[in-house]
């Protein structure tokens, strides 16, 4: 349950955390009640009703060093999303076992879709990471984080819907773009993100287009063109990592 | 709706529920939550509750008692006091309306 508190501003925790915990302990949370408390977090952090004194900047949370160090967790989380992605699609094109049915002798990609959704799982997380760290000023890039959340889990859990990818990747491109400037993120990273989302576009062009001219995919040409997409996880993650908590001026 | 009840977004039911709760005395956490839901007959998720509480003890409508252990009741004030009324007559005229016209267009 702490780990949901954390969830809140420094300055919420420091008033609330007390009797909001004896709340939990007395009425044990269901997880409707648990998804109620990420939502009043993540409301806590875009719309400030505590202020602590020295605040820099509405939103502003990198003050709070155990803020830190949930935000870098959640940045190796989603850097171990990366690898997951990476082997979710191994396992699809390379190392799925070939079976032989209607459509003649294919891969059999569906044992990797738990490895996918742990890989949009942990790039949620990092998100959210991000949604902590990132000032209420950056509108573009946290609105652009909060569309991505939901359309990655439904993309994950079912890839074959492109149109839940396409606005997954569009909001992670508007989360990538929003976020410069900002003292966490870099342009490489942007470029990563970017990048990353040509390389899963591009991955779905081609299979389209080897498709309809007849051509089997080659399995190798899948898998490179999603590793290239594996920069999303490292921008995601990296730049978590490098989050630093602000000493207060004295 | 007075303008303070307008800003707070999808707080402002949840917190006219803790006003109503709070009108008979003050309550902690826990109490309110549980009045909460016989009065709306809906459980009021504990993220939503603070969410609204942190709205209107900023707004100056409830305010915090000392704390009874590791529970800290809320009371209202005289600003939230007032407020509640004029919410609850607003509702009430709201009501009225929509009965009478109800009544009067029924065939």
């Amino acid at each position: 349950m702490s780990a949901l508190i954390r969830l809140y501003p420094r300055a919420w925790r420091e008033r609330y955390e007390d009797e909001f915990l004896a709340l939990l302990e007395a009425r044990p949370p269901t997880i409707g009640d648990r998804l109620d408390i990420v939502r009043a977090a993540l409301d806590a952090r875009m719309h400030p009703q505590v202020r602590r004194p020295e605040a820099p900047e509405p939103g502003h949370v990198d003050d709070a060093p155990d803020d830190t160090v949930v935000v870098r967790r959640l940045g190796y989380a989603a850097l171990g999303g990366g690898v997951s992605w990476l082997l979710a699609w191994w396992l699809a094109t390379v190392g799925a076992t070939v079976v032989y049915d209607g459509y003649g002798p294919h891969r059999d990609g569906s044992s990797a879709l738990p490895l996918l959704l742990l890989a949009a799982i942990l790039l949620v997380g990092g998100l959210i990471g991000h949604l902590i760290v990132l000032p209420a000023s950056r509108r573009a890039a946290r609105i652009g984080a909060i569309a991505a959340i939901p359309f990655l889990l439904l993309w994950s859990a079912g890839p074959w819907n492109a149109w839940f990818g396409l606005v997954a990747l569009g909001s992670l491109g508007v989360f990538a773009v929003g976020s410069i400037g900002a003292t966490h993120w870099s342009v490489a990273a942007t470029s990563g993100v970017v990048g990353g989302i040509l390389g899963i576009v591009g991955l779905g062009l081609v299979t389209v287009g080897l498709v309809n001219i007849g051509t089997a995919v080659p399995y190798e040409v899948l898998l490179v063109i999603t590793a290239a997409a594996t920069p999303i996880w490292l921008a995601v993650g990296g730049s978590l990592i490098r989050v630093h908590p602000v000493v207060p001026a004295a | 709706m007075t303008r303070g009840f307008e800003e707070l977004g999808r707080f402002a039911e949840p917190s006219l529920y803790i006003l109503v709760s709070l009108a008979s005395g003050p309550r902690h956490g826990y109490a309110i939550m549980t009045d909460v839901e016989e009065i709306s007959g809906t459980p009021m998720g504990p993220g939503t509750l603070y969410g609204a509480l942190a709205r209107l003890e900023k707004r100056g409508l409830i305010e915090a008692l000392e704390p009874e252990e590791r529970r800290r009741p809320y009371r209202l004030t005289a600003l939230g006091a007032t407020t509640l009324e004029t919410q609850l007559t607003s509702l009430n005229g709201f009501v009225a309306t929509g009965l009478a016209r109800m009544k009067r267009d029924a065939p």
